[in-house]
C-alpha cells in the first residue's frame, strides 16, 4: 500500500523516547522519495490520457495517488523537522561538542578535495587534512561553505 | 532525556490537526476495509496484496453481488416490520432497490389476500385529503 514506508518513518521517530536522535534513515527517505517520484510519473501520464483520450474513468486514481503524494511529503517533511528540533536540544545541552555517537546519527555528504586547502577543524577537536583529491565523510553544514567556496565538491551517491 | 526537546503539538483539542504533528499523523492513519464505488484502474501494480489482475478486476463485482444479494433478500423479508436498521448503512442507489423490492413485496401480499383487483383511491387523493381537513378546522 502507498505511504507505508513513509509512515514507518513517522512510527520509527515516535517510538524513540523523549529527544533521542535516531539513526538518520537514509534508505527509508529515498525510498519514500522514489515512491513519490513514481506516483507523480504515472499521474502526469494518466492525466493527458484523461484530458486528450477522454479517460474520465482514471480521475479516481488520479486522485487517490494525488493524496498519497500529499501524505508522502508530509510524512517526510514531519520526519525531517523532529529530527531537527531533536538536534537543535542536543545543541542547546551538549554545546559545541557533539559526542561521535550522536554525530553518526546524523546524515552526513561525502565530499572530495579539489584542491589543498590544509587543515579543517570538525566540532570534536579533531582536524581533517584535506588535500587534493582526497575523500571525506564531513557533517553537511561544516562542509557547505567549502562547496560553495568551490573548495570541496559533493559527491552524489 | 532532553529538557530542550519539545515536539510539535497534535492539534486533536483545536480545530484541525497540525501538519507537522507525529501524533496526529499517526492518529489519521485508519487502516479501513476499503469497499470503492467505483473502479481505480492502473493501481494494480501498486498493491502487493492483490497481485493478479484478475483478483483486482474481480473485487468490485463481486462486493456489489453480495450486497445486491442481501439488499434484495431483506427488503422480500421484512413484511409490516420497522426496517429503519436494514437500509441504516445504505447508499441512496441501495435504499432505491430496497424499497423497490418492498413494494414487491406488499403487492405480493396484496395479491395472496385477494385485494389486488380492488381498486382504491389515489395515494396522492389520500395524502391531500388527510391534510385538508385540519385546514378546514383551522
Amino acid at each position: 500500500m502507498f505511504c507505508e514506508k513513509a509512515m514507518e518513518l513517522i512510527r520509527e521517530l515516535h517510538r524513540a523516547p523523549e529527544g533521542q536522535l535516531p539513526a538518520f534513515n537514509e534508505d527509508g527517505l529515498r525510498q519514500v522519495l522514489e515512491e513519490m517520484k513514481a506516483l507523480y510519473e504515472q499521474n502526469q501520464s494518466d492525466v493527458n490520457e484523461a484530458k486528450s483520450g477522454g479517460r474520465s474513468d482514471l480521475i479516481p486514481t488520479i486522485k487517490f495517488r494525488h493524496c498519497s503524494l500529499l501524505r508522502n511529503r508530509r510524512c517526510t517533511v514531519a520526519y525531517l523537522y523532529d529530527r531537527l528540533l531533536r538536534i537543535r536540544a542536543l545543541r542547546w545541552e551538549y554545546g559545541s561538542i557533539l559526542p561521535n555517537a550522536l554525530r553518526f546519527h546524523m546524515s552526513a555528504e561525502e565530499v572530495r578535495c579539489l584542491k589543498d586547502y590544509g587543515e579543517f577543524e570538525v566540532d570534536d577537536g579533531t582536524s581533517v587534512l584535506l588535500k587534493k583529491n582526497s575523500q571525506h565523510f564531513l557533517p553537511r553544514w561544516k562542509c557547505e561553505q567549502l562547496i560553495r567556496q568551490g573548495v570541496l565538491e559533493h559527491i552524489l551517491s | 532525556m532532553s529538557e530542550a526537546y519539545f515536539r510539535v503539538e497534535s492539534g486533536a483539542l483545536g480545530p484541525e490537526e497540525n501538519f507537522l504533528s507525529l501524533d496526529d499523523i499517526l492518529m489519521s492513519h485508519e487502516k479501513l476495509p476499503v469497499r470503492t464505488e467505483t473502479a481505480m484502474p492502473r493501481l494494480g501494480a501498486f498493491f502487493l496484496e492483490r497481485s493478479a489482475g484478475a483478483e483486482t478486476d474481480n473485487a468490485v463485482p463481486q462486493t456489489f453481488i453480495g450486497r445486491f444479494r442481501r439488499i434484495m433478500d431483506s427488503s422480500q423479508n421484512a413484511y409490516n416490520e420497522d426496517t429503519s436498521a436494514l437500509v441504516a448503512r445504505l447508499d441512496e442507489m441501495e435504499r432505491g432497490l430496497f424499497q423497490t423490492g418492498q413494494k414487491g413485496l406488499n403487492d405480493f401480499q396484496c395479491w395472496e389476500k385477494g385485494q389486488a383487483s380492488q381498486i382504491t383511491a389515489s395515494n396522492l387523493v389520500q395524502n391531500y385529503k388527510k391534510r385538508k381537513f385540519p385546514d378546514m378546522e383551522d
